[in-house]
């Protein structure tokens, strides 16, 4: 294929370590990040998991709520919520969920320090890459691989410990026991995860990630970006120390390259705002302790906005973070009344399709039906069933009360009657079921029906 | 495209923002498709319970929810694969206009 000997192969990049203010930021909410993803599994309130998927049996439990398929519509709220709020932090402040919270970033900062603990420093590693494949090299590109392919397979495991519970999932693994399923995606998300955050990297962020493309559309001239200050910097230029740059008729950037060693997507920030920056702030800490050791003010690459570097004044509130502010707490209220309104329980009426209706001895006409009834709540609740519609309309259910146990459904045969002289003659009239706990009145659920009657009477 | 004794360049990645690598492509062919399939899996399975699937089809295969979920998701990624590659396909110019 022509077109391939147009493309430059794609060279590894090695950053540098860099230690500084922003990097110890990043570190923590690594820690913090990770920790959520691989303990919460783990975490159980009063004996049931705190978060599971458990898509097995079509529930999904998150600290003591139950939702159902029927709550599609919470989670698709709670995607919505999450690209407004995505929008609305780009706006501010650029791409901090690149630098700091994207799972991509954040996976890959852990595997760039297990590169450093087995191959060593930045210079070591470009040595040991350009070296021969000897004792040196093979041992030290195992004992990374090792580290990489056991953290790989405990994230995949972690993963599956999402939608089965996790001690369970490691008793079963311990026996080798796992299910096909089990086993596929543990190893399916495990390879993703030491593929991506190993080898593709900052490719990922260039190639694959749609936010990365479109982000700039968020942005305007009091974004927070990451910004070499030219005015301050340049002419660029080496110096010995203790030289007076106006001297020498130079700005303050020194040319040490130390901002672009210390890149994980390889770009040089002094080169203006790029796509490829997702703003992690390492060039801000590699400059700084540059201008530490030379004596000059901090902040020569820092976190500005456009309209800041030109002495405009930056605001923080505009019409754009207004209305991203306004739709996110429209919604957030308006999922947070939902979730406090939800009825904890659901009645399906199943009419009987054998008889439209019957005629008992004692006179009276009656319709059958089946109740599927679902305790959406966490607790085993006993339900009674009352019926409302022309006076004197009567229920029974078999049995009277019915004790359901939390998530489950039962079926209720149910037979609702009336007296032949209240039926208005027209072939049926609606009825309302009412289904109610008899422990907490609040919680009830109304389904209305057909009852149906002969008609011309 | 260039004649052998051309001078063999290499290209600034910035002014080739999208390299035609066979392995580049892979990844546009399957990544979009992941999403897609990961979004299609969520919406059709959310509606609709595999268990009354399998029993309305194919009740004899006695198959868990988790092997319908999963089945089901590769089964989307596989046709959305398909459609990307069908894509990259047709998204490149025919040969003979620049390979003469």
């Amino acid at each position: 294929m022509t077109a391939e000997s147009m493309y430059a192969a794609h060279e590894k990049i090695h950053p540098r370590e860099i230690k500084g203010r922003f990097q110890t930021i990043r570190k923590a909410t690594v820690f913090a990040l990770l920790g959520v993803f691989y303990v919460v599994p783990w975490i159980r309130i009063a004996g049931e998991p705190a978060v599971l998927f458990d898509l097995p049996a079509r529930q999904f439990h998150v600290l003591g709520l139950t939702f159902w398929p029927q709550d599609f519509f919470y989670l698709t709220l709670l995607l919505v919520i999450c690209a407004l709020g995505l929008f609305f932090v780009t706006s501010l402040a650029g791409r901090v969920w690149c630098g700091y919270a994207c799972p991509q970033t954040v996976w890959t900062e852990v595997f760039l320090w297990m590169e450093h603990w087995t191959e060593g420093k930045r210079g070591k590693r470009i040595k040991l890459d350009k070296g021969p494949w000897n004792r040196e090299k093979i041992l030290r590109k195992g004992s990374k691989q090792i580290l990489w392919i056991s953290f790989a397979l405990l994230t995949g495991f972690t993963f599956v410990g999402f939608f089965t519970p996790i001690t369970d999932l490691l008793s079963r693994a311990a026996a080798f026991e796992l299910g096909p399923w089990e086993t596929f995606w543990s190893l399916f998300y495990g390879f993703a995860t030491y593929f991506n955050a190993g080898f593709l990297r900052e490719q990922v962020c260039l190639y694959m990630c749609p936010y990365a493309r479109f982000q700039g559309a968020m942005f305007d001239r009091d974004t927070l970006v990451i910004s070499y200050d030219e005015q301050r910097g340049e002419p660029r230029g080496g110096r010995a120390r203790g030289v007076d740059p106006a001297s020498k008729g130079l700005g303050h950037c020194i040319d040490c390259n130390l901002c672009v060693q210390v890149c994980p997507t390889g770009i040089d920030i002094r080169d203006g705002l790029q796509y490829e920056c997702i703003a992690c702030g390492a060039c801000i800490d590699a400059c700084n302790s540059v201008m530490d050791k030379l004596d000059y003010p901090r902040g020569l690459v820092r976190y500005t906005t456009e309209n800041a570097l030109e002495q405009k004044p930056s605001r923080i509130m505009r019409p754009r973070t207004l209305i991203y502010t306004v739709l996110l707490v429209a919604l957030i209220t308006a999922g947070a009344t939902g979730l406090a309104l939800r009825e904890p329980v659901r009645l399906d009426i199943l009419t009987d399709r054998n008889a439209l209706y019957r005629e008992t001895s004692a006179g009276q006409i009656e319709n059958s039906y089946t109740f599927k009834l679902t305790n959406m709540s966490n607790a085993t609740h006993t339900y009674q069933f009352d019926v409302s519609g022309p006076r004197g309309i009567t229920i029974e259910t078999d049995p009277s009360a019915v004790t359901i146990g939390a998530g489950e459904t039962l079926s209720i045969p149910a037979r609702i009657q009336l007296d032949p002289s209240d039926t208005t003659g027209i072939g049926g009239v609606d009825v309302t079921v009412t289904a109610k706990s008899m422990r907490d009145k609040a919680i009830q659920h109304s389904e209305t029906t057909r009852f149906r009657t002969p008609v011309g009477r | 495209m260039t004649s052998p004794s051309a001078e063999p360049t290499r290209p600034n990645p910035k002014t080739q923002p999208h390299p035609p690598h066979r392995a580049w492509l892979i990844g546009v062919c399957l990544w979009p498709a992941f999403l897609s399939a990961g979004v299609a899996t969520m919406l059709f399975f959310s509606g609709i319970d595999p268990e009354t699937l399998r029993l309305q089809t194919i009740p004899d295969w006695e198959i868990s929810r988790t092997a319908g979920y999963s089945i089901g998701f590769l089964m989307f990624w596989a046709v959305a694969a398909l459609s990307s590659a069908v894509s990259i396909f047709l998204a490149h110019p025919p040969r003979r206009h620049y390979d003469r």
